[in-house]
């Protein structure tokens, strides 16, 4: 009586969100301060425009082959050998964030912590957490991620509540003291987030009410849109651009600058916090692992993907405990060279395969 | 001479272990032989069958002064005396009708010398040992080759009490026997519709339990009962002796902690899970009642919430849902706070922490699983000793673990509170068997958090929620309402609303007859310009 893989348009989007909101609420306000200092919420109103380009740029692709994904149709769109190729980019792609998430979430847990437990434990755990829900299917990830997704939207709702009267109003001014620039290069990063939502190149052919995913893609990145907003008005509201911009994570530093003289008890609960990001990060990892070995699962032809999990799982730790040496280096990378690399392939191949798409099929059409 | 010994020995031998070498009696031997018109042969054979069994009594006796040779075939203490002597043998040897010799003498028994009500009949010897078995008195007439079988059951059963196990303040205090009519008059007398269908089955090779599946037609999904029967029907062991060997049979995950179906012993909660669309099933022989598909708010929701003010009801649901994370949570959370994240405590409570614990010489986590354990032992012993001793454990129970443990210094203050609570909390749950697998993961959730903090009870709390979500508990997903998220079933989950805000059944399990009843039953005052009351 089981059916295996069939979710709403609604639970796509839940997906869509977790796939990308446990690592933007940490990293986005670091990151988009750094170029834009107090204009970092106008980056990320560019930033929601550009994702939503990109959402509707894969979309309208996943909706030429609503059964199939992005990894069995790109090799009728290229041919087979270069579509093979793009195929393999994007499953690539899928484990090459995968295991980023594994080492930010190490570098986190070992920096702010556990100083002295082996970084390689959290990936581990993380790791295996992952592999327990994609045993479970895509219906099971779906249900895991409204669940986990409520919590840390809740838990995200009642820490800026009890910060919002700590954030002066000064220390957004003045607007657009540089001019454009440094606002549209702090909007590169949030924007290859916003970005990762095109991971319904992936879920389309499971979604079972199609028309309605155009809408519930553009509600997810409008959704994220609030959130990143939310913590980047709180970290700069409350410590001002160039701390923000300092920290390593401000999202958490926002936790522990809850002050109460009324309730006490409420102040220094950011392990608590932590406890509910590392359910968003566990989600977060599940989401991309689970594409990447469906889409590997179909990139080889196999009809089953659950064989693939521990191997794949252990070659991905392996990758994320080989792949930065530092906190340092992991956090250049995510904040210049990462977003160009999802950009990519979420906007730029996505955007390729649709054009391809386009004109073959007019040619089609033609003859 | 010695072979005289020997054939003796043997002899006495063959004669007291003669019943042991008798092969089994198989239900597809007795299935082929008739019943003889030959009185005699018929009482031989069901000798033969029943063997030495001192309770098995075949009394022969001759109809109306002899019009024919006839034998009743009982068990003793199965059946009700006096009904066999006033209605059975009474109006068949001493003041009997003129029974024709003319005619079939079976029929004309039955029309009008045998006042009693519910009368079958069988022909054949298998039929016969089942009626017999099940408290049935047989009536074997000689040159009938049909016998007749008389309902006369009457052994000792319990009278319905208050069930200990979910025992309430207000509401009904009849729980179910262990005799399944009564169960299922107790059931009946809740739900008066010809709706209400009752499928028998039997199951146990040896021990032929019968088992009832209830459910409400025009409710129960169609494919959920097919669904129930059919598992039912797989299972082929030689004994079911209580509903828990069917449960562990019937679940869609074998191998899961969790409960898959709600177990109870209150009619009430079965009439009303009934009314809801689900299936229950009674077993004889104990009180308590399956019902299925039972996912994971079946459990957190008892039948007394409906029995109270609904704020109340609702104000207890959510002191339900705190002592379940209680229960799960607590240990784990103040081992990993103490043994990691020392700067959650407020510093005053850390000060007397600290000084509560400077003697005790055990770590936190240590402290944690002893207490435990003890605690776990007490409540098993609990249960297990006679009433007479339980007091005198309870009290030294709470003298060594409370007091004198912490007197001598084995454990801190808090560890007992903190021990006290979440045995308390485990208490507040109307379903045994989900306190049960918290009570049991509770143990390596402490670990966890002694090992990685409050990252390892993240860690669990994950693993268990990932279970959970995978989980089926009859095609129903275990965590249904929460996800997938119904937002309509949320007022009977998190909250428990007034009654005439329930207009739906739960969305999971009646998909085809979801209303419950009309709109618009919230009371009101009467109207008031009528009345003239406003002018």
């Amino acid at each position: 009586m089981r059916e295996e893989g069939k979710i709403s348009a609604l639970q796509a989007m839940v997906y869509q969100v977790s796939i990308v909101s446990a690592t933007a609420i940490l990293f986005t306000p670091a990151i988009t301060a750094k170029h834009a200092k107090q204009d970092a919420w106008l980056s990320i109103i560019i930033a929601c425009f550009f994702g939503s380009l990109q959402v509707y740029t894969a979309i309208s692709l996943a909706k030429r082959f609503p059964n199939k994904s992005v990894v069995q149709y790109a090799p009728q769109i290229l041919g087979t050998l270069p579509g093979k190729m793009v195929g393999f980019i994007y499953v690539f792609y899928f484990f090459f964030v995968g295991y980023f998430i594994q080492q930010e979430f190490a570098a986190l847990m070992c920096s702010s912590y556990m100083p002295y437990t082996p970084s390689v434990v959290f990936m581990l755990i993380l790791a295996l957490l992952a592999a327990y829900a994609a045993y479970g299917g895509l219906e099971v990830i779906c249900r895991v991620c409204s669940i986990v997704q409520t919590l840390v939207f809740a838990t995200l709702a009642l820490i800026f509540l009890l910060i919002i009267k700590d954030i002066k109003i000064w220390r957004f001014l003045p607007p657009l003291e540089n001019g454009l620039r440094p606002i549209l290069l702090g909007a590169i990063p949030p924007g290859g987030w916003f970005g990762e939502t095109a991971v319904i190149l992936m879920l389309y052919p499971f979604i079972n009410n199609k028309e309605k995913a155009v809408k519930t893609s553009l509600l997810a990145v409008l959704i994220l849109f609030i959130t990143m907003e939310i913590v980047v008005i709180g970290a700069v509201g409350l410590g001002g651009p160039a701390e923000t911009a300092r920290s390593l994570f401000p999202t958490f530093n926002m936790a522990r600058c809850i002050k109460l003289e009324a309730l006490p008890i409420l102040e220094r609960q950011d392990a608590l916090f932590m406890m509910v990001w590392v359910g968003g990060m566990m989600i977060k990892l599940t989401t991309f692992f689970f594409a990447g070995i469906l889409g590997l699962a179909q990139w080889l032809n196999l009809k089953d993907y659950r064989p693939l999990i521990l191997p794949s799982m252990a070659v991905m730790t392996a990758l994320a405990v080989q792949a930065w040496e530092n906190i340092a280096e992991l956090f250049s990378f995510s904040g210049e060279v990462f977003p160009f690399t999802i950009i990519l392939v979420n906007f730029i191949i996505t955007g390729f395969l649709l054009t391809i798409a386009g004109i073959r099929n007019i040619i089609l059409k033609n003859t | 001479m010695r072979k005289l010994i020997k054939k003796k020995l043997q002899d006495l031998l063959r004669n007291t272990i003669n019943w042991i070498h008798q092969p089994a009696v198989e239900r597809h031997d007795l299935d082929r032989i008739p019943i003889e018109p030959d009185l005699e042969i018929n009482i031989k054979r069901l000798q033969e069958i029943s063997g030495v069994n001192p309770d098995f009594i075949i009394r022969r006796f001759e109809i109306g002064g002899g019009i024919a040779e006839a034998a009743i075939v009982f068990i003793e203490g199965m059946v009700e005396r006096g009904l066999l002597n006033e209605n059975l043998l009474n109006p068949l040897m001493i003041s009997y009708r003129p029974l024709k010799k003319r005619g079939p003498l079976l029929d004309q028994i039955l029309r009008f010398a045998l006042p009693m009500d519910v009368v079958r009949e069988c022909d054949n010897l298998h039929a016969v040992i089942d009626h017999v078995l099940e408290g049935s008195v047989v009536l074997l007439v000689h040159g009938e080759s049909r016998s007749l079988v008389l309902e006369a059951a009457g052994f000792i059963t319990r009278t319905p009490e208050e069930p200990e196990t979910e025992a309430v303040i207000r509401g009904s205090r009849e729980g179910f026997t262990e005799t399944l009519h009564i169960n299922i008059t107790l059931l009946r007398r809740r739900l008066k519709t010809p709706n209400l269908i009752l499928e028998n089955i039997i199951i146990g090779r040896i021990s032929h339990t019968q088992v009832v599946v209830g459910y409400i037609r025009g409710l129960a999904a169609p494919k959920l009962v097919a669904e129930v029967k059919k598992r039912l029907q797989r299972i082929d062991v030689d004994g079911i002796l209580e509903s828990h060997y069917l449960e562990e049979m019937l679940r869609d995950q074998p191998l899961s902690l969790f409960p898959q179906a709600v177990t109870t012993e209150r009619p009430d909660r079965v009439a009303a899970n009934l009314l809801e669309g689900r299936v229950a099933i009674l077993t004889d022989n104990t009180p308590f009642a399956l019902i299925v598909p039972g996912e994971f708010v079946a459990h957190m929701q008892s039948p007394e919430d409906f029995y109270h003010h609904f704020i109340l009801g609702t104000f207890i649901r959510l002191l339900r849902w705190g002592a379940f994370a209680t229960s799960l949570l607590l240990p784990s959370v103040y081992v990993a706070v103490t043994t990691f994240h020392q700067e959650m405590i407020p510093s005053r409570l850390l000060l007397n922490l600290v000084a509560a614990r400077e003697g005790v010489p055990f770590a936190i986590v240590l402290e944690a699983l002893i207490m435990e354990v003890a605690f776990e032992i007490l409540r098993e012993a609990g249960v297990r000793l006679p009433r007479a001793v339980g007091q005198a454990v309870s009290i030294v129970g709470a003298l060594v673990i409370g007091e004198a443990a912490v007197t001598a210094g084995l454990v801190s203050p808090q560890m007992v509170i903190v021990v006290a609570m979440t045995g308390i909390s485990s208490f507040l749950s109307p379903s045994f068997d989900l306190a049960i697998s918290i009570r049991i993961l509770r143990f390596p959730m402490i670990l966890l958090a002694s090992s990685l903090g409050l990252f390892g009870v993240s860690t669990g709390l994950l693993a268990i929620l990932i279970h959970l979500a995978g989980l089926r508990s009859f095609g129903v997903p275990y965590l249904a309402g929460l996800t997938p998220f119904h937002p309509d079933d949320w007022k009977d989950i998190i909250t428990r609303a007034p009654l005439w805000m329930m207009r739906r059944r739960p969305t999971e399990l009646s998909k085809r007859n979801q209303k419950r009843q009309v709109s618009g039953l919230k009371p009101e005052p009467p109207d008031l310009r009528r009345q003239g009351g406003r002018f």
